[in-house]
């Protein structure tokens, strides 16, 4: 899987962002939405929590979440959810439903937005991707992977690509 | 790992409405009861609720979710919950289920069947109260009252404290 050349529009700057880690880095990509209570804040959390268990190594790592909601998950409130979780991040929020399409078959990944009684139903994958330079998919994060385990894979990732330099 | 800190036994009569239910400040310290059956009553099942927290909710966001380890001895039902409406407009009980793939999806649940003997647990990924509407954010280090609706054990106070994880 590779995400390279597929980009998804930043906010708030509304510019495109490009699905690829900076050269020595690694970028989480996660897709989910700013109304989930559960699956979401779950798994940004365990992020959280993994980046500080890896000390400096944490700043080579970066965040982007993709709303699969934007109709909802405005370029105000996107950013804000994030910075709950990481200083660094990239808040993008597709500008067409082709653009989210894209970005989700680049991973796999699916979702859907179907309003039932007034109510707004979403689905969504709760796997986290951890993309390379190249933009290549190199290790993924399943929903309830604990903050233990990503902070073991961050740092053999990150230790690699210092070896490779 | 999970604590049993906090452990709330009720021998279950109905408590009656709460006012006041604990929002974020401390001067509610006395919700949290052992209410004491009416002799003249048949037993009624004993609720045992454990480990229980609140996410804290993250900022721009209306949406909470506090999750719990229920205990009975008396098979029961989970048919609700409820907070004060300073801390939430809507409660429900809600369920995050597996669709295709690694699909995931939030629905509600009309009732969750409590098995006496087998604690059931409400954790991320599965069964969760859903706070809708958050009048504000859950902050760290405050705590909420939740009033869990059993069919038969009646309405159970917990104390609910706000983390960022699980205990």
């Amino acid at each position: 899987m590779s995400s390279a050349g597929i980009t998804v529009t930043e906010q708030p700057s509304g510019t495109p962002f490009e699905l690829k880690a900076k050269p020595n880095e690694v970028l989480i990509v996660y897709f989910g939405y700013t109304h989930c209570p559960d699956v979401c804040p779950a798994t940004m959390v365990a992020i959280k929590n993994a980046k500080k268990k890896i000390g400096a190594l944490a700043d080579r790592v970066d965040i982007a979440m993709i709303t699969v909601d934007p109709e909802r998950d405005t370029a105000e409130i996107l950013p804000k959810y994030i910075s709950s979780f990481s200083t660094r991040f990239h808040a993008l929020v597709p500008a067409t439903n082709t653009e989210l399409r894209i970005a989700e078959k680049a991973f796999g990944a699916s979702s859907s937005v179907t309003k039932v009684d007034g109510k707004v139903e979403v689905a969504h994958g709760g796997t986290a991707y951890i993309v390379d330079e190249t933009g290549a998919v190199i290790d993924q994060f399943p929903f309830g992977l604990d903050a233990q385990s990503m902070a073991n894979d961050l740092t053999i990732l990150l230790n690699e690509r210092t070896q490779t330099k | 790992m999970k604590k049993s800190t906090k452990a709330l036994v009720v021998t279950a009569i109905s408590i009656v409405s709460i006012s006041g239910l604990a929002s974020c400040g401390s001067d509610t310290e006395s919700v949290d009861t052992t209410v004491a059956a009416d002799s003249s009553m048949p037993a009624k099942p004993e609720i045992t609720v454990t480990g229980q927290w609140a996410r804290q909710s993250p900022m721009a966001t209306d949406m909470g979710a506090a999750y719990l380890t229920i205990n009975t001895d008396i098979d029961d039902e989970l048919t609700g919950a409820m907070v004060d409406t300073s801390i939430a407009a809507m409660t429900q009980v809600h369920e995050t289920v597996m669709g295709d793939g690694d699909s995931m999806k939030m629905q509600e649940v009309e009732k969750i069947d409590i098995i006496a003997g087998t604690p059931t647990e409400l954790k991320p990924g599965g069964y969760h109260i859903m706070l809708m509407q958050l009048i504000k954010p859950l902050e760290l280090g405050t705590e909420i009252s939740v009033t869990l609706k059993f069919a038969k054990a009646g309405d159970v106070v917990v104390t609910v404290p706000v983390l960022e994880e699980a205990p």
